[in-house]
């Protein structure tokens, strides 16, 4: 390792252990000698919705303290999150980015729309075989070690008993095949894609807080543009020709994502539904089902 | 519970969305879902005020909002202060003809922090002075907004981050905190339990009460997926059996009078609600039967109440 900090970002969702992740090679990294650094995003972020952690790793002291925003390495556990604008926000030019995916590489090579060295990995598959939930942190960190060479497996192995102390073999495990079963670009397969110009940034330009004059008002109902249907990684289903037109799943969605077509039945609005399930449990028909969300 | 009002729902609820879609709440929060009944209920010429807390923080990350209707955020100690703020200046305003007598709501969303803990003595002297205001409590039960601490108001036995279980902690070893028996000592001319699993009953106790003179307070529990360890699609069922097994009883105070809204010839074991919570998991049968005698005492006590103002006719 060259004498510069690596800076690794984690995606997923809440819930599914990015933190956990940044943690444990940070501790692993420290505990072999070097210098490292692993910190949650900050922001209103809720169970469900896309998060981000952060990772620094380096052979000289870290002194700085700030989030990543051009990072070498980018790891996304959440194959439902691949789309997102944030997990290739600033990333350098041929990161590592390792993604699980069920898709192809080159398919996920275009998806993402940045020239990267990909690794894409099935985790979701192997964490459902071994720890039997869809928990892919452990898994991940296997084939980021394969990728990067940047921990030794031995070394994290440590950490994962000390921080799992009652299901640290089938987290082990599950390093293991990720770092087994990882399948990386090499510079014989690799694929160049034609990268947009017109980045399109998600947010509007606004200004810092700093900037701010004391109390603000801001617009009624803005909210509306943020599009909480990313969040979801079950989607409600609706047999329409159950429906009897009631509306239970209307007021209890907490989300006011359910509306009445024309026809009178309800239906989910995708762009802000975030698949909590309530509307289902509740529907006195059952017509509604969970399923899960496709990429 | 649900069925029973299958017919009435498209053509009784307002329409209208006031707490827009958008918002960053957990999925399957509870907290959301009841405030966006309540301004269902409020309509409109509506003012809100909120502490910090979930609420703050889930509707209004900058620079969005998830309000249709003027909303104020204030600190976490004085949302009543700043709602009985409010209510003086139309006062004012009116007395000086440049405001007309339309009605505005005013209503103060609290969590059980700001409102059992942090804001009860703003809250307390905004009821004493007699503010034509409502206040919610919206009762999750901890300080969920910054990573699930207790609060006065957690359960007793709950496992929350500062009230952990463990080898040598069984959780939460405190009751929780009675705020509607508070809020109702004030002498305050409406109070009143209210949760979203039952939608139509908390809205009808937001209207009744706007419809009231002077401080109102409505006290509701709100199912929190995230801190009660519970799966997101059951919250409403979660809500029923917080109801049914008197842990939650729903019930009003109609100037001082004690009325039961549901009553149940027996009451059903707590731990059908307990059993789906990660925060009461480490409940030994032991703790769960003080849990149960507690919650069988304060029913009756509650009924002997509701019995009392039967017989003597007191106003
Ligand atoms: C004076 C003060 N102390 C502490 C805080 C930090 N703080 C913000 S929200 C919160 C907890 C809120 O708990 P609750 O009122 O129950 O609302 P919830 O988030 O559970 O809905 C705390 C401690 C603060 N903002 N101001
Ligand atoms: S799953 Fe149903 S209740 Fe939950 S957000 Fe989606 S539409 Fe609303
Ligand atoms: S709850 Fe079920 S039956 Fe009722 S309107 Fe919704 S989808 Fe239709
Ligand atoms: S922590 Fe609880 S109350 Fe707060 S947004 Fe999430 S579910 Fe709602
Ligand atoms: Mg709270």
């Amino acid at each position: 390792m060259k004498e510069k900090i690596i800076e690794i970002r984690w995606h997923g969702r809440g819930g599914q252990g990015v933190v956990t992740c940044a943690e444990l090679l940070a501790k692993a990294a420290i505990a072999e000698g070097k210098y490292a650094q692993s910190a949650p995003s900050f922001g209103p972020e809720r169970r469900g919705a896309p998060v981000a952690a952060f990772l620094r790793i380096s052979n000289k002291p870290i002194y700085l303290r700030s989030q990543i925003t051009h990072p070498d390495i980018v790891v996304v556990l959440d194959p439902t999150i691949l789309t997102l604008p944030d997990v290739t926000a600033g990333i350098k030019k041929n990161a590592i980015f390792i993604a699980n995916t069920n898709k192809l590489l080159e398919d996920v090579k275009y998806i993402l729309g940045v020239n990267v060295n990909l690794g894409v990995i099935d985790a979701t598959k192997i964490a459902l075989e071994i720890i039997r939930r869809p928990i892919t942190n452990t898994t991940m960190i296997g084939s980021f070690i394969r990728a990067t060479n940047i921990v030794k497996i031995e070394s994290v192995k440590q950490e994962i008993m000390t921080r799992f102390p009652t299901n640290y073999e089938t987290n082990i495990k599950a390093m293991i095949r990720g770092y087994d079963e990882l399948e990386m670009e090499t510079d014989a397969n690799r694929t160049v894609i034609k990268e947009k110009k017109d980045g399109k940034k998600a947010m509007p330009k606004l200004p810092k807080w700093r900037e701010l004059t004391i109390g603000l008002t801001t617009k009624a109902g803005s909210a509306q543009a943020y599009k909480t249907g990313s969040w979801r990684s079950l989607v409600p289903v609706t047999d329409a020709t159950k429906c009897i037109k009631c509306g239970i799943c209307w007021v209890y969605c907490p989300d006011s994502a359910r509306y009445q077509t024309p026809d009178g039945t309800y239906e989910t609005n995708f762009d802000y539904c975030k698949g909590c399930g309530i509307c289902a449990r509740e529907c006195p028909t059952h017509c509604i089902t969970m399923q899960e969300e496709k990429e | 519970m649900s069925e029973q009002f299958s017919v009435y729902v498209p053509k009784l609820i307002n329409k209208q969305e006031d707490f827009v879609h958008g918002h960053r709440a957990c999925q399957g929060c509870g907290l959301a879902l009841a405030v966006r009944l309540i301004l269902k209920a409020a309509g409109k010429n509506t003012i809100v005020v909120s502490p910090t807390g979930c609420l703050e923080i889930i509707s209004t990350p900058y620079p969005q909002s998830a309000w249709n209707l003027p909303w104020v955020h204030v600190a976490f100690e004085n949302a009543a202060a700043v709602a009985g703020g409010i209510e003086g200046a139309f006062k004012a305003l009116r007395a000086k003809n440049k405001k007309d007598n339309k009605k505005i709501n005013i209503i103060a969303i609290g969590g059980d922090g700001g409102t059992s803990d942090i804001g009860l003595q703003a809250l307390s002297g905004a009821f004493e002075r007699g503010h034509d205001f409502l206040y919610v409590c919206l009762d999750n039960e901890a300080y969920m907004n910054t990573g699930i601490q207790r609060s006065s108001s957690t359960p007793f036995g709950a496992s929350t981050t500062t009230s952990p279980s463990g080898a040598v902690s069984m959780g939460q070893i405190t009751w929780k905190k009675n705020m509607a028996a508070i809020a109702a000592a004030h002498n305050i001319p409406y109070v009143a339990t209210a949760c979203p699993s039952y939608p139509f009953d908390l809205m009808e106790k937001v209207q009744t009460a706007l419809k009231t003179q002077g401080p109102k307070y409505i006290h509701c529990l709100v199912q929190c997926p995230t801190g009660w360890g519970c799966a997101t699609d059951l919250i409403i069922r979660l809500g029923s059996l917080a109801v049914e097994t008197g842990i939650f009883p729903l019930y009003e105070v109609i100037n001082g009078k004690y009325k039961l809204n549901m009553d149940f010839p027996k009451l059903r074991p707590v731990t059908d609600y307990l059993k789906f919570q990660s925060r009461f998991r480490h409940l030994k049968p032991a703790d769960i039967a003080i849990i149960q005698k507690r919650v069988e005492q304060e029913w009756q006590a509650l009924k002997q109440k509701v019995e009392c103002f039967k017989k003597t006719g007191v106003k």
